[in-house]
């Protein structure tokens, strides 16, 4: 019989490889922190962000759960404007009220109809925990009346928890390229 | 018979007399205008606008034209081809072509000193550690009738000759701006003219563009660099405290600071005290331009489509303003006169620079429109005016509009930073107290105030066009407006940027349907006057 010698500094890589993994993919599933938008990985996003007028950030928090609490924040003359939205991932429908304001995420600056603007979001997530998918429906206004949006929001996790991507696209855009919206892991 | 024969060919004679004599004193008159040659000096003030860089020789130049153009045109300052106005050059090779200006090259500061000595009592030392300081010689600039100067200038300026009439080097080192400010209050308001006040804002930092210090120096202005945020704590209280100093409808001259507060913080202040804003601090040779005037008689004609016969078609209707497009913007450049295209007014310089306006109409082609700005008489938030000096802030745009020959007035008011749009209460004072008018646009980004009285349309921006919108972009934008507005016709009123060009507009356009019609601005007012697609809506209350 073979005598197998496992030396400390053995022990002590593959402890550190797997604790590193281990961070890794606690980092992966944890969409949980502030997200400081990356204009220049960006593309196809509001002209407002591309342009670098509108500043934009995202703070999401979860109970761990499947509930996420996600907090778009732009900025405004009178400082930073947040509005939330609350998805519950392969839970039921949520709704969400967006206090009056412009939705930069339209070119166009497209704004959504009322002082308060209801939007519902169905979020589902697959078997794989750095993504997750969200349907949201809510109307803008436009010169001629009132427009009903479907947008889908992909959100994507880098594999090391540093870079989320949301992909989005919606009914009204016509043969276009999803707008690509990135973001980088703040404090 | 004979008496009335007599009578009737004394008044034919009298008549071929009168007519004799108006010709003759109408080629006088045109004679004399063409006799009056300007003679002036022209200097380079091309530079890197660094504080510690070239800006000296340049506040230097600046201050010294400000001076020697109080009584008369004398000095024109050529910014160079990277300057933000990119249309100095091309004016003074205007006003040679067309105004009998003549002039000489200096290239030296103590050249240029040495000739126009006689206007120059001294000079003013200012602190290049404290920006302030300098803002602040340009006040004392125009009191004490000095040239401002870096402390490394003063020897040269000893040299020449010249007397120290004030020195500010590391006198303010113990005092904040808002304190600064204050001293310069306490000891020089009362000398200012009180006609116009200089925000020296702009680039900060080691950068300083004071382009139009010239103007104020000339006219003895207040000048001053403090936060017009709400948030800005003293500083904000002192600007207050100056505005509220002014008279309703006085102009302020120069830009808000790119470091310390905002446009929209800047207008909504000066309109609360129902000021002018006319920018910007880089805007050069004022003090030049006010003395070239208009030839006798001349009188401001613009273009105007074709409003007779209009037809609706079931197309998508755009067409294009450009912000900014006179002074800072792409009328120099690639397209121009292709397409229909809107030009924004600096309305103020029917008064204060007419040939300035005189050249811009002299080139404009059939397809180049003009449209009267911004929200009043200059640059105001109509929100933000008191509702007692509304009616006369729209009445002055509404005559300014007039003797421009121009029929279209547009608004941007950002004094509420959630909403671009306006209520229906000042909708219908536009309507009201500018009868002239055929259509009103508004907005910056989008908007949605759309109404329409008599025919009359009050409409918003549908679209914006950024400085980094690709043409990909640009037309998926426009696709996706035509999808979310289907009725036909639809009217996409189109803001530019100064940084487009009319090139860079007509690529977008080339990737749009046949759907897509492009018409003149006032074409396009009348078009959606006659058929209203838009639905009537005002700014949402809280």
């Amino acid at each position: 019989m073979k005598k197998y010698v496992v030396h400390s500094w053995t022990i002590a890589a593959v402890l550190l490889i797997s604790a590193t993994l281990l961070s890794c993919s606690a980092n992966a599933q944890s969409f949980a922190g502030t997200w400081k938008y990356d204009n220049k990985a960006s593309k196809n996003v509001g002209a407002f962000f591309e342009s670098g007028e509108i500043r934009y950030m995202l703070k999401i928090a979860s109970d761990g759960n499947g509930k996420m609490k996600i907090d778009h924040l732009t900025t405004t003359e009178a400082g930073w404007k947040t509005k939330t939205l609350n998805i519950d991932l392969n839970g039921p429908e949520t709704s969400s009220t967006y206090p009056r304001g412009d939705f930069y995420l339209f070119s166009f600056e497209a704004v959504a109809i009322g002082p308060d603007q209801t939007i519902t979001a169905k979020a589902v997530q697959g078997s794989n925990k750095s993504e997750f998918d969200v349907n949201l429906h809510y109307t803008v206004l436009v010169s001629q009346g009132t427009y009903d949006i479907v947008e889908h929001d992909h959100y994507q996790l880098s594999p090391d928890g540093n870079t989320l991507t949301v992909t989005s696209t919606r009914n009204s855009r016509v043969e276009d390229e999803p707008a690509v919206y990135v973001f980088q892991r703040g404090n | 018979m004979k008496s009335v024969t007599s009578f009737m060919g004394r008044i034919i004679t009298f008549s071929l007399l009168a007519a004799i004599g108006l010709l003759i004193s109408g080629s006088q008159v045109s004679a004399k205008y063409k006799e009056k040659t300007i003679h002036c000096t022209a200097m380079s003030v091309e530079g890197n606008w660094e504080i510690n860089g070239d800006l000296p020789r340049e506040a230097l130049l600046i201050s010294l034209q400000g001076l020697v153009n109080r009584t008369g045109p004398r000095l024109y300052l050529l910014y160079g081809s990277d300057y933000d106005y990119g249309n100095v050059q091309a004016l003074l090779d205007y006003y040679h072509a067309d105004h009998h200006v003549e002039y000489t090259m200096i290239k030296s500061i103590p050249d240029a000193l040495a000739k126009f000595r006689k206007y120059v009592k001294g000079y003013i030392v200012y602190d290049q550690k404290i920006r302030d300081s300098i803002v602040l010689s340009f006040t004392a600039a125009g009191i004490m009738d000095g040239v401002v100067v870096a402390p490394d200038q003063v020897p040269m300026m000893k040299k020449l000759g010249f007397k120290e009439l004030a020195n500010y080097d590391g006198k303010f080192e113990s005092m904040d701006t808002t304190q600064i400010y204050q001293w310069a209050y306490d000891h020089f308001w009362n000398k200012c003219s009180h006609k116009e006040l200089i925000y020296m804002g702009g680039v900060e930092g080691k950068y300083m563009k004071p382009g139009i210090a010239d103007l104020g120096i000339a006219n003895r202005a207040f000048f001053f660099d403090l936060s017009t945020d709400p948030r800005g704590g003293t500083q904000y209280k002192l600007a207050s405290m100056l505005y509220s100093k002014m008279k309703p409808f006085s102009f302020i001259f120069g830009w808000h600071s790119y470091m310390k507060d905002t446009e929209h913080s800047s207008v909504t202040l000066a309109s609360h005290y129902a000021l002018r804003v006319e920018g910007l601090n880089t805007n050069p040779n004022m003090s030049f331009h006010r003395w070239i005037k208009l030839p006798p008689g001349y009188k401001f004609r613009s273009h105007h489509g074709d409003l007779k016969n209009l037809k609706v078609e079931n197309k998508i209707y755009v067409s294009f303003i450009q912000s900014d497009g006179l002074g800072i913007g792409a009328w120099l450049r690639p397209g121009r006169g292709q397409i229909p295209y809107a030009w924004e007014v600096n309305m103020y310089w029917y008064n204060y620079a007419p040939a300035i306006l005189q050249y811009y109409y002299s080139q404009a082609t059939p397809n180049d429109e003009f449209i009267g700005t911004l929200g009043g008489p200059s640059y105001m938030y109509p929100k933000a005016i008191p509702d007692k000096y509304r009616p006369t802030a729209f009445k002055m745009a509404a005559r300014l509009i007039k003797d421009l020959d121009i029929n279209m007035f547009e608004i941007f008011d950002a004094s509420d930073s959630l909403t671009r749009d306006l209520p229906k209460k000042v909708v219908d004072e536009y309507l009201k107290y500018m009868p002239n008018e055929i259509g009103f646009v508004n907005g910056y980004g989008p908007a949605h105030t759309f109404a329409i009285e008599d025919g009359r349309p009050f409409m918003s921006f549908d679209y914006y066009l950024p400085p980094t919108r690709t043409i990909k972009e640009a037309d998926a934008d426009l696709e996706e407006l035509a999808k979310m507005n289907p009725k036909r016709p639809y009217f996409i009123c189109f803001h530019v940027r100064e940084y487009t060009d009319v090139k860079g507009v007509m690529d977008i356009m080339k990737g749009v349907g046949p759907e897509f019609k492009i018409v003149p601005l006032d074409v396009f007012l009348k078009l959606a006057g006659m058929a209203p697609t838009f639905k009537t809506q005002y700014q949402f209350t809280r």
